[in-house]
């Protein structure tokens, strides 16, 4: 007999010895019970095994008098007063007897741009590159998710039926460079991600911006003597976007300045309309009296029109301005209604009344300073129509344009 | 998130590398469910020789269980560039689980265990085979948990004197003066038996 620790055979038992005393082989589903135990059904921690385990002894009692009264009732629901009682097949244990639900299984094939994106189906990377191709899936809704650095990653649902599922997916670009034309140039412009604001500058401007998952991103975009928009962004996906905003004038503070009347050119009826009949020397005269409205966007104070804010004091001078967000009460000044459209067969143009931009076509009530106005129309395929016409006070004259 | 690898189908990577580690640290269910995959058996096969002998076979896999939400929970905190492989910081975890729960009074568990016993006798074992491990299934559950436990890591986890020094909680000396008794008290129970 050996004493000493140091000089035992550290050998013994063999390899034979030691394989003869088995281990039994763990359950299938038995990483689904720790995942469970560790995390719950839905991330909610558990009971731990062991204070299951813990419990007393008379909720232990309780719960099991439970389960056996329930399934008691169910066996008795189910089975039939009259009906002959069910033989059990010899050759099957009392496991096998439980009816297990038939398992139907599908496919996902996911064609992803760029190619070495990243895939997972239910949290579970599928190994690429494109085609990603998930079989032996359970037929119904999966978890997708797409993802590779620098692109905006994917994450939806997706129902995946028995006859499977072909996806593509192309992500867009995560860094976007947004080149922001507006009308009128130089207009104050955001850009929100919900109420946060991800770039701020003016037209003309070049905002970078990185774009995440699921975020609506959104243009703010506001001028002195312009009603202020909020346009959606629509990307493209490429690196480099541009957007155009055109702002409508806010009609209500809008008194352009009167043309001059060339000797002896006369008052000019609108090619297309009603004629401008009703118009007495008096009002033609009024066209001249009415100063042009000063318009600086750069120099104006601005107000932001989300924040809702009051409208500044007015003042006298020249250079201050009303605040251009908050609707004027009617002038008292004479004033005329154009509504102005399109011939059929012509799309919707932008119109600008004397060389400034009013809107696009529809235009229901611009209001303008009685006299001779130039109306301009312009489609997005280069095509121009001009038209002279001359607008009594309180009148309201509808002209179309085309070609 | 719902479906698993189980529901799903999809296949998963043989081996459990940096990267998985990495998502499993980080929580990532896809992760986890390898973690568990990767070290379930050979925890259970630890946890099952610590408690099978001394007649509490049924709890081996509640403790297992516990076991690995333990060191679930403890994963973030594994160091992979430290001394310890995460294979033997996994069965370190089970071993003090193991040992914690054969300390607790045996009164506190319900005395099934015996009617157990052949579900470690697999068809393709001969009878044989069989009783020689049963023999030693009895001849270690006659040592101490601590013994026990020295002699089923260095035994049939391959864990060094270090690792099972730092997995018992005591120092090298002691490890190897507990399996040179392990062995000793093997050898008498077995040889006596005709082995």
């Amino acid at each position: 007999m050996v004493n000493d620790p140091f000089d035992h055979d550290d050998a013994w038992p063999g390899p034979q010895l030691l394989a003869s005393w088995t281990v039994p082989t763990l359950p299938s589903e038995f990483a689904d019970r720790v995942l469970f135990d560790w995390h719950g059904p839905r991330g909610v921690p558990s009971t731990p095994a062991r204070e299951r385990r813990r419990m007393p002894g008379t909720i232990a009692i309780a719960t099991i008098a439970a389960a056996i009264a329930m399934a008691a009732i169910v066996v008795l629901w189910l089975v039939p007063r009259n009906a002959p009682m069910p033989v059990q097949d010899p050759r099957t244990n009392d496991d096998a007897a439980v009816a297990h639900p038939v398992r139907t299984t599908t496919s996902l094939v996911l064609q992803v741009s760029p190619r070495d994106a990243v895939v997972r189906v239910d949290g579970i990377p599928i190994a690429g590159p494109t085609p990603f191709v998930a079989t032996a899936l359970a037929v119904g809704p999966h978890d997708l998710e797409v993802r590779r650095d620098g692109f905006v990653p994917v994450t939806k649902m997706v129902d995946v039926d028995h006859d499977g599922l072909q996806l593509s997916l192309v992500l867009d670009v995560a860094d976007v460079v947004l080149e922001i034309a507006t009308d009128p140039p130089g207009a104050e412009v955001r850009i929100v991600a919900g109420t946060r604001e991800l770039a701020r500058g003016r037209g003309a401007d070049r905002f970078a911006i990185h774009r995440t998952d699921g975020e609506e991103i959104a243009l703010e975009v506001t001028a002195p003597g312009f009603q202020s928009r909020r346009v959606p962004v629509r990307f493209s996906g490429e690196p480099q976007d541009r957007i155009d905003v055109a702002l409508v004038p806010d009609l209500g503070a809008f008194f352009p300045p009167a043309p001059e009347i060339e000797p002896g050119s006369g008052p000019i009826a609108p090619k297309f309309g009603p004629p401008p009949s009703g118009r007495s020397p008096a009002r033609e005269g009024a066209r001249k009296s009415i100063p042009p409205t000063p318009f600086d966007p750069h120099t104006t104070d601005l107000q932001d029109p989300f924040a809702g804010k009051p409208a500044p004091e007015q003042h006298a001078g020249a250079g201050d301005l009303k605040n251009p967000f908050v609707r004027s009460a009617p002038a008292a000044r004479p004033s005329a209604v154009l509504r102005i459209g399109v011939l059929p067969g012509n799309g919707p143009a932008k119109v600008y009344v004397d060389g400034r931009l009013v809107g696009t076509t529809p235009i229901a009530n611009a209001r303008v300073t009685p006299g001779t106005h130039h109306v301009r129309w312009e489609w997005g395929d280069g095509r121009m129509f001009k038209q002279t016409i001359t607008v009594a006070a309180d009148e309201t004259l509808v002209v179309k344009g085309g070609v | 998130m719902r479906g698993t690898a189980r529901d799903t189908g999809v296949r998963l990577e043989p081996s459990f590398d940096g990267d998985v580690l990495a998502a499993a640290q980080r929580g990532d269910a896809w992760a986890c469910r390898r973690f568990v995959l990767e070290h379930q058996q050979a925890v259970f096969a630890l946890v099952w020789r610590l408690l099978g002998p001394a007649g509490r076979r049924g709890q081996a896999e509640d403790v297992t269980q516990d076991a690995l939400v333990r060191a679930l929970r403890a994963l973030p905190r594994f160091d992979p560039l430290g001394r310890a492989k995460l294979s033997t910081w996994v069965l370190t975890i089970a071993t003090r689980t193991a040992i914690d729960e054969l300390r607790r009074r045996q009164a506190d568990h319900a005395p099934l265990e015996d009617i157990e016993l052949v579900d470690a006798e697999r068809p393709d074992t001969t009878v044989e085979q069989a009783r020689l491990g049963r023999a030693i299934a009895d001849a270690v559950g006659e040592l101490g948990p601590e013994v026990r436990a020295a002699f089923v890591l260095r035994a049939y986890h391959d864990l060094s004197y270090p690792e099972i020094a730092n997995a018992l909680g005591v120092d090298i000396g002691t490890v190897k003066s507990r399996l040179f008794r392990a062995r000793q008290a093997l050898q008498a129970r077995l040889h006596g038996g005709g082995w």
